[in-house]
């Protein structure tokens, strides 16, 4: 499966515009200029490609960080599926 | 000029024809109709359209304001940038709180409509993109070219269906007669270019069904018009009481010389057939602006192209004008009906004629319609020595805008 990271990155530039060079592992959100309105956006195109987003409070977290934030994130919520589905 | 008169000091267009005055310009006097099949409308009763040809707004605008804003705000902002450059301003020197916004705007966000209908339907509520109410309200053309602009004086959006834009223009003229403003960045805008935009439409019997010749299928004032052909666009002009234009050593391309305003009350869309409403606005204009018919040397036309509304304004014209009526015109033969745009394009294009004392022709007038009395141009432009021109523009609604320009 392709990397959280680099789905992502590829959303930033594809969904955001956000020049390639600008995405790098330490960039955070904060210095991609997303301001509130764009952290909403990007909160809808995480959780369409994701199933989950990120924290909404967590302005200064870096791309590298979301990456591993979802990467737990899509874990947990596909064994909360698993776990669901064996009960059922 | 009159004291009371406006000075036009800068233009900007985005039309069919292209991305720029000149290209606009260049476009319409080709005379050739430039409506084509469009991949958008594809399976719909009537699949073609008139659109802006190479339109990249990441290159124009940047990456940013490409998914934050619709795309008839993003042809507004071009525009306005294009006009504000044609009037030698400079955002970043100009007393803020002194410059106006004033943009019309019929249909709005139809693109961002139609995404989130789209995700509606299909039951996926979190996929409505949080922006669809900031990406598609009409007032958010006018706010986000103020921000843009760093434009901090009245903003206000006009909606008067296909006359929006010309009673930008007008309302623009109002502020700076007021003194609210110093400069007013004054036009339309518009993309119903949209699956439900042509749906409607259609529904409504008001476009063509030209489908094999979808070039020849807008024909103001032709025998065999069928209606109008859908498009997208706009037209901005910056708007100055002339002293203030004077001092600062603008250019001074024309004349904004008298606004006229009037409703039909008769109809929600078809205009009365007596024509009243749209003369009473030709006379209010004239007579805001001290002018007589005879003073008037062209007419750049509302001219959709629909068999009603065609002849309805060429019998309102051959009245007012009796047997001298001056050339006539409607560009929306070239480059279809931009709806909230068109007003605010066609004022632009009036303001060049004037300035180069040239009517464009109307584009695929092969044989005028013999119940009208009117002087269309047609086939290639006409020189004409001309120093007023009216530019019309009627909307749903019976909302009729008409402008009075004098050439500088």
């Amino acid at each position: 499966m392709e990397p959280v990271y680099d789905v992502m990155a590829r959303l930033l530039t594809e969904h955001f515009g956000v020049p390639e060079d600008q995405i790098r592992p330490d960039a955070t959100f904060e210095a991609l200029e997303f301001d509130s309105l764009a952290r909403l956006e990007l909160g809808m195109v995480l959780v369409d490609t994701f199933g989950v987003s990120l924290p909404e409070d967590r302005v200064d977290m870096t791309l590298a960080e979301a990456a591993e934030y979802l990467t737990a994130a899509v874990g947990a919520a596909e064994a909360a599926d698993r776990l669901q589905k064996s009960v059922r | 000029m009159t004291a009371r008169d406006m000075a036009v000091t800068g233009l900007g267009l985005v039309t069919p024809a292209g991305v720029g005055v000149e290209e606009s310009w260049t476009g319409i006097c080709a005379g050739s109709g430039l409506a084509a099949r469009d991949e958008v409308l594809t399976g719909l009763p009537v699949d073609f359209s008139c659109w802006v040809p190479d339109f990249d707004a990441a290159a124009l605008l940047g990456p940013r304001l490409t998914w934050r804003i619709d795309r008839f705000t993003q042809l507004a902002m071009v525009a306005a940038r294009q006009a504000v450059a044609d009037a030698a301003l400079d955002p970043e020197e100009w007393d803020a709180p002194r410059v106006a916004v004033v943009l019309g705007v019929a249909a709005a966000g139809g693109d961002t409509w139609t995404d989130a209908y789209r995700h509606l339907a299909e039951g996926r509520v979190n996929a409505i993109s949080p922006l669809t109410l900031p990406r598609s309200l009409p007032n958010m053309v006018a706010g986000e070219v103020s921000m843009d602009l760093r434009a901090t004086g009245p903003c206000l959006t006009t909606s008067t269906a296909c006359a929006s834009g010309a009673t930008a223009l007008g309302i623009a003229r109002d502020l700076l007669r007021s003194g609210s403003c110093d400069i007013a960045i004054a036009g339309g805008t518009d993309c119903a270019r949209v699956p439900m935009g042509s749906a409607a439409f259609y529904r409504l019997g008001a476009l063509s069904q030209r489908r094999d010749d979808p070039a020849a299928a807008s024909r103001p004032f032709d025998v065999d018009r069928d209606g109008f052909v859908l498009s997208e666009g706009a037209g901005v002009v910056v708007l100055e009481r002339p002293e203030h234009a004077r001092a600062r050593g603008a250019r001074i391309r024309g004349y904004l010389a008298g606004y006229g305003a009037s409703a039909d009350g008769y109809h929600a869309t078809s205009p009365r057939p007596d024509g009243d409403g749209a003369r009473r606005a030709v006379e209010a204009a004239l007579a805001d602006a001290g002018s007589e018919p005879a003073e008037v040397h062209h007419v750049n036309a509302h001219g959709t192209s629909t068999p009603q509304g065609d002849r309805i304004e060429a019998n309102m014209l051959g009245t007012l004008f009796g047997s001298g009526t001056p050339p006539v015109t409607s560009v929306k033969g070239a480059i279809g009906h931009t709806l909230g745009a068109a007003g605010a394009v066609e004022a632009a294009v009036t303001v060049l004629s004037l300035e180069r004392q040239l009517v464009p022709p109307t584009a695929n007038l092969n044989q005028l319609d013999e119940g009208l009395a009117i002087d269309v141009v047609t086939k290639a432009p006409r020189a004409h020595r001309m120093t007023g021109a009216l530019s019309n523009a009627f909307g749903f609604g019976g909302q009729n805008a008409v402008l009075f320009f004098r050439a500088a």
